[in-house]
């Protein structure tokens, strides 16, 4: 794994300029990263894609002999080879990126960094282009959902039939709030604001099957029964 | 492709259709709800029964979209008796084939049924829940096979779009749609024909076609029946406007939480292109039209159509001061025409049947019908069509059948976390845009959710606050941070700690965020909250009274 690269990167730039600073790791003003839960020690800011629009900037980026690496992503993986293909079918264009986002999540399950970063490069976007966007829309999750999945729908209609009560008693019976991923990572409970199946209030959908009129037993004991086959 | 070549097309089927005479024809719902009651597994074992029985050449399984009352699903519908069954199972599959194709006679037990009538009625058409409605956007919806072009070639599909491509000038169909006085499903009700025509008078190379099928309200799903009861309608009412206001490509912007949708839109797309429906050249004219699919990723803000352009763009979906309205400058800086699901699907028999027909439905300054999707205690919960200036009263005890368990009638959600509750007073109200809104609730895009007594009014607003504010884009203060003092106040109100004080400022909040945010989330955010206050004051007040009372003691 070649896991370098470390910093935060600043261009200023004005007509004929552009400078690179790279912050200490240890300075005060890379702690404000703590709250998008980076670690400052990976923060993967991808430094070329960064500077690509401005191809001198580029260049005094490589002259300044900083490693621009990212932990490199097996080329033989199918998920990869699944992006890739997306990316090309898109011609690599900016506008695609939540479409390819898409692809992504749904060949890992979740957007981990090496895959944004993976992207990031390869339609020439700032990092902080892909991760606004990613952050932006409930559907991407920087985090593992977990082995199974239990989505309680939220909306008006399943609000109205109880969906509270179930929510309640799956956080009884697993110690799981809405969010959480157990600690061995099988279960992931989350909560939607609507799934569009008010006509069968309330609704949970576990591992993409949706449980129509569901009770609050029967969900925890569909639940345990998805646990216990793996 | 060209016209003559679709005509043949059309007429082979249709004399397919009357050769093959089937006696009989079931229909299986196959929309999202009817499958996750399992309809998928229903229609295998009852193509099986069929077969084993010998009398696949005598009946025909048609898996169709939306029949209506998703609640009751899986639905079999028997044509031309028009027997439907409800909550169908693999287990008394053989008991209906038998009865119902053998014997002859229905099964009334497995008739639809709602709990609140006397009895099931044998022939479905008879049942309040179908007479009452009009459908004109759904009329193909739960007859049709939405996964084949040619059912709806034979049901006039693609009729309109070959008389305004060979009969209108884009003038005559923008016209035609102004005299159909129809106005914006979408919820806001802007005049279609307004829209068209601004869009038309920009003078640009490239303009686009949006359709808007970003469905975000809670407890609505009307775009989702729509896209898989009927993908094609959606696509050709498009292609019409494109040619109308002069785009050559059209985004068709699809919630993420809708796979089922993306899936059949996407195959409509396909074969509306083998068929030269779509594409350069279309039935052998000048004009050229193309449609992409762009998946939502679950943000209820890009619902509001800068948002949804921007998220088009590939962008963080945030709204930005208009104007310029996008008729102006869209989607990359071009005239863009932004419209809603149901909006398009009605464009078509507009054009076919002719403007003035179409404006003679409703009342007079809402035309036309308004799909709604009934939800939450109510006996039918599904997909229902109606005139406007229905009655709440006809849409809830007439077509719904009633409130479930024979309780009484507390209120009626509609317009989503940017609508109100309607309380029972009001429950002669005409459904139209204007009734609506004065009692303070807004059309919305059509959900619609019936509460009894078991709903606390506070709590519900306190929902939908929660919802506006985890769903605020967070870039204008009004919105990201009123919500957010709005939901904790309705919190500590919730909670019983609460007093005169914080109700006072909560509805000074209120007025204030309405007034000054940036975009619709945050402009409706306060209005499930006045609402409620308006018609169910007491129950604030009973929360903070009796808080003081303990106070004092």
């Amino acid at each position: 794994m070649k896991m370098i690269q470390v910093a935060f990167i600043i261009c200023f730039t004005d007509i004929n300029h552009s400078l690179l600073c790279i912050p200490d790791v240890a300075s005060s003003s890379l702690k404000q990263y703590k709250a998008y839960e980076i670690p400052s020690q990976y923060l993967s800011v991808v430094a070329r894609p960064f500077l690509s629009p401005h191809k001198n900037s580029g260049e005094l980026f490589m002259k300044s002999g900083t490693a621009v690496l990212e932990k490199e992503l097996p080329k033989t993986d199918p998920r990869v080879k699944l992006i890739a293909a997306k990316m090309k079918k898109e011609n690599y264009k900016a506008d695609a990126l939540i479409e390819i986002l898409h692809t992504a999540q749904n060949a890992y399950g979740y957007l981990p960094k090496e895959v944004l970063s993976y992207i990031t490069q390869s339609l020439h976007l700032p990092p902080s282009r892909v991760y606004s966007t990613v952050t932006f829309y409930h559907f991407f999750s920087l985090k593992s959902k977990g082995e199974h999945t239990c989505l309680v729908c939220t909306g008006t209609a399943c609000y109205v039939k109880g969906a509270q009560a179930i929510l309640n008693e799956i956080e009884r019976k697993t110690g799981l709030k809405a969010g959480q991923v157990s600690a061995d990572n099988k279960l992931g409970v989350q909560v939607a604001r609507c799934i569009g199946a008010c006509g069968l209030a309330p609704a949970v959908v576990l591992d993409d099957e949706v449980q129509a009129k569901a009770t609050p037993e029967e969900i925890v004991k569909k639940i345990n029964a998805k646990l216990e086959t793996v | 492709m060209n016209r003559q070549d679709l005509k043949t097309i059309i007429y082979a089927e249709k004399t397919k259709d009357e050769t093959n005479k089937y006696k009989h024809k079931i229909c299986v719902c196959c929309g999202a709800g009817c499958i996750s009651s399992g309809s998928e597994e229903v229609m295998k074992k009852l193509q099986e029964e069929i077969n084993t029985r010998g009398l696949e050449n005598e009946v025909e399984v048609i898996p169709t979209g939306c029949m209506g009352p998703c609640n009751q699903g899986p639905l079999m519908k028997f044509l031309p008796e028009y027997n439907i069954y409800q909550k169908v199972d693999c287990s008394n599959i053989t008991a209906i084939v038998q009865s119902q194709l053998i014997d002859k006679k229905p099964i009334e037990d497995l008739l639809l049924f709602a709990d609140s009538r006397e009895k099931p009625f044998i022939n479905a058409q008879e049942d309040p829940f179908f007479k009452k409605q009009l459908k004109i956007a759904l009329k193909n919806c739960g007859h049709i096979n939405p996964e084949r072009i040619e059912d709806y070639l034979v049901h006039n599909g693609y009729q309109a779009l070959d008389k305004a491509l060979f009969e209108m000038s884009p003038e005559e169909v923008i016209a035609e749609v102004k005299q159909s006085r129809i106005r914006g499903r979408g919820g806001a009700g802007y005049p279609t024909g307004l829209k068209w025509e601004t869009v038309y008078k920009y003078v640009n190379e490239q303009k686009y076609v949006i359709c808007n099928g970003d469905e975000g309200d809670p407890g609505a799903f009307m775009d989702r029946s729509v896209l898989e009861g009927n993908p094609h309608r959606v696509l050709e009412g498009m292609a019409i406007a494109g040619y109308a206001i002069g785009a050559n490509k059209g985004y068709a912007y699809i919630r993420g939480e809708y796979p089922l949708a993306i899936k059949r839109f996407e195959l409509a797309i396909k074969q509306a292109k083998k068929m030269g429906l779509l594409g350069n050249n279309i039935l052998g004219t000048a004009f050229s039209f193309d449609v992409e699919v762009r998946i939502g990723a679950g943000a209820f803000v890009c619902g509001e159509e800068t948002a949804l352009i921007a998220s088009i763009e590939g962008k963080r979906g945030t709204p930005r001061p208009r104007p310029p309205f996008p008729a102006e400058s869209g989607l990359w800086g071009k005239p863009t025409l932004i419209n809603n699901v149901e909006t398009y699907a009605a464009i078509s028999p507009i054009i076919n049947n002719g403007g003035e027909w179409y404006s003679e439905i409703g009342t007079p300054k809402s035309s036309g019908t308004k799909v709604f999707a009934l939800a939450g205690k109510i006996n039918y919960a599904g997909l229902i069509e109606v005139p406007m200036g229905t009655t709440l009263r006809e849409i809830i005890y007439d077509i719904g059948g009633g409130i479930q368990g024979g309780e009484e009638f507390k209120a009626a959600q509609t317009g989503g976390p940017s609508g109100g509750c309607i309380p029972a007073e009001h429950l002669d109200v005409k459904m139209d845009y204007e009734s609506l809104v004065s009692l303070g609730s807004i059309m919305g895009s059509g959900g619609l959710i019936v509460m009894d007594k078991s709903s606390d009014m506070v709590d519900v607003a306190r929902f939908f606050m929660e919802f506006c504010m985890d769903e605020s884009c967070g870039k204008c203060v009004p919105c990201r941070v009123g919500t957010r003092m709005m939901h904790d106040l309705l919190q500590k109100i919730c909670d019983n700690k609460a007093t005169q004080i914080d109700l006072d400022r909560l509805e000074e909040l209120a007025v204030y965020v309405k007034e000054t945010s940036l975009c619709g989330l945050g402009g409706s955010a306060p209005n499930p909250l006045l609402s409620t206050l308006r018609h169910f004051r007491q129950e604030y007040e009973e929360r903070i009274v009796n808080h003081e009372l303990r106070e004092l003691h």
